[in-house]
């Protein structure tokens, strides 16, 4: 490793280009870092500047001129700059010029905006008209005393099963009519039950089986004294051959007292 | 100089100011500086080569640079002859030694502030450079000269010399020191 004096020493040979490359590079690494020798090479370039201006003295010919400028002429146009050195509120007026673009440019931007909502709005209000329109038949449809209502079902579905009891507490009599029941095995029947009003367990007011076409009746006279309890409500389940002394769950059909359906 | 010199080199048209010119692709502002410079790189081209079509040739090369990369001359890094007179130095060694042209001419900084830029003030500083050159002992300026103008290493100086390595470099240095005095005097 070379120390400092050998590298200044070495300053001269690196101006004049006699220095190793590998040792130029090296000197070229230093010199990005220090300072000092790179004042002492400016200054040894300048005694070599001196000395070769002392080698001044014959003129170039002209043709050296006139080949320069040809050479020039041949050379890509280059574009002109024009470098001006300008104090900072010259720069005003072309920041303002560059503000009010902006300013300009998001005015417009609104204005283009508005004119595309404007342009849309007939077709929007149009069809506001249609909707509305359309909401006023449809509400005098269905309130019109002229409209005729029909209900429709399903053709081919199911009748549902229902059926209408009468119950007569003080007598002790029971009337009980049902439809659209679906027939049952053999081993199986219905069983009405009466939910007492006190709360208590239902309590088993009869089996019977529908005929042919789903219906079943049941009547009931001189019921038994524990049996005359208000009712809540009744309820028909599917219990063995013979009932049972508790309903067997899912319920067929249930009815609140007083809410039986119309016939 | 020609007659064009006379035309353009006007005084207060300083170096800076044509070189901002050029940067603007103004061929005039080239031509002036033509002008202005063509003697110092030719002659110190002719100095070293000995022969007018490679100094030609050098001439040409230099300010062709300079048109092209302008703004490779910084002016507060000198004077822009002073830069020149070395740029042209190296170029030539370049040819005697013949390589491949190498020196970026960003790579010289030159630290003299001289005024060479109009014409008396450009002939009476050479002339005072001259003689201080003459003055110069000749063990100094001998060495001087081969190893500037001639492109000879320092190891062939001394061999040439029949001197020590290390005196010539010594001696090579001293001669530089007493040229550097010469202006700041």
């Amino acid at each position: 490793m070379r120390n400092h004096q050998q590298i200044i020493d070495d300053l001269v040979l690196f101006a004049m280009r006699e220095l190793p490359e590998q040792q130029a590079s090296e000197m070229r690494r230093h010199l990005e870092d220090c300072d000092a020798c790179r004042r002492e090479l400016s200054e040894i370039n300048s005694d070599m500047a001196v000395l070769a201006l002392s080698s001044v003295g014959p003129t170039p010919p002209q043709r050296s001129r006139e080949r320069l400028l040809t050479a020039v002429k041949a050379e890509p146009r280059r574009v002109k700059r024009f470098v001006m050195h300008r104090p900072w509120w010259s720069f005003v007026p072309s920041f303002a010029a560059v503000v009010l673009a902006i300013f300009g440019l998001l005015l417009w931007r609104e204005n283009t905006g508005l004119h595309r909502r404007l342009d849309a709005f007939p077709q929007t209000s149009a069809q506001q008209q249609a909707d509305l329109e359309r909401a006023r038949l449809v509400l005098e449809a269905l309130t019109s005393p002229e409209t005729s209502h029909f209900a429709l079902v399903a053709t081919k579905s199911q009748p549902v099963p229902e059926g209408r009891a009468s119950y007569l507490e003080k007598n002790g009599t029971l009337v009980f009519t049902a439809q659209h029941l679906p027939s049952l095995p053999l081993e199986k029947t219905y069983q009405l039950w009466l939910i007492p009003a006190t709360g208590s367990v239902p309590m088993p007011f009869g089996i019977f089986k529908p005929d042919a076409h789903g219906d079943a009746s049941l009547v009931l006279t001189k019921i038994d004294r524990e049996k005359k309890v208000p009712a809540k409500m009744f309820a028909v389940t599917v219990e063995p051959e013979g009932g049972s002394q508790t309903p067997t769950m899912p319920i067929i059909m249930a009815s609140r007292w007083g809410t039986a359906p119309s016939s | 100089m020609s007659s064009a010199t006379s035309r353009k080199d006007q005084p207060q048209v300083t170096d800076s100011m044509l070189i901002s010119r050029i940067r603007s692709g103004d061929e005039d502002a080239l031509a002036a500086l033509h002008d202005r410079y063509s003697q110092v790189v030719y002659s110190v081209a002719m100095r070293v080569l000995g022969e007018t079509t490679q100094a030609e040739d050098i001439l040409q090369e230099i300010f062709l640079q300079l048109w092209r990369n302008p703004q490779t001359f910084d002016s507060n890094r000198g004077s822009l002859g002073a830069w020149l007179a070395v740029i042209a130095r190296h170029r030539a060694i370049d040819y005697v030694r013949r390589r491949r042209p190498e020196c970026g001419i960003e790579d010289v900084i030159v630290a003299v502030d001289t005024r060479l830029e109009q014409t008396t003030d450009r002939s009476m500083i050479i002339a005072k450079i001259r003689a201080a050159v003459e003055r110069l002992p000749i063990e100094q300026r001998k060495p001087l000269e081969m190893a500037f103008f001639e492109g000879l290493t320092h190891s062939e100086i001394s061999s040439k010399r029949g001197e020590p390595l290390g005196t010539v470099k010594t001696r090579i240095r001293a001669a530089l020191l007493s040229l550097r005095k010469v202006l700041a005097a």
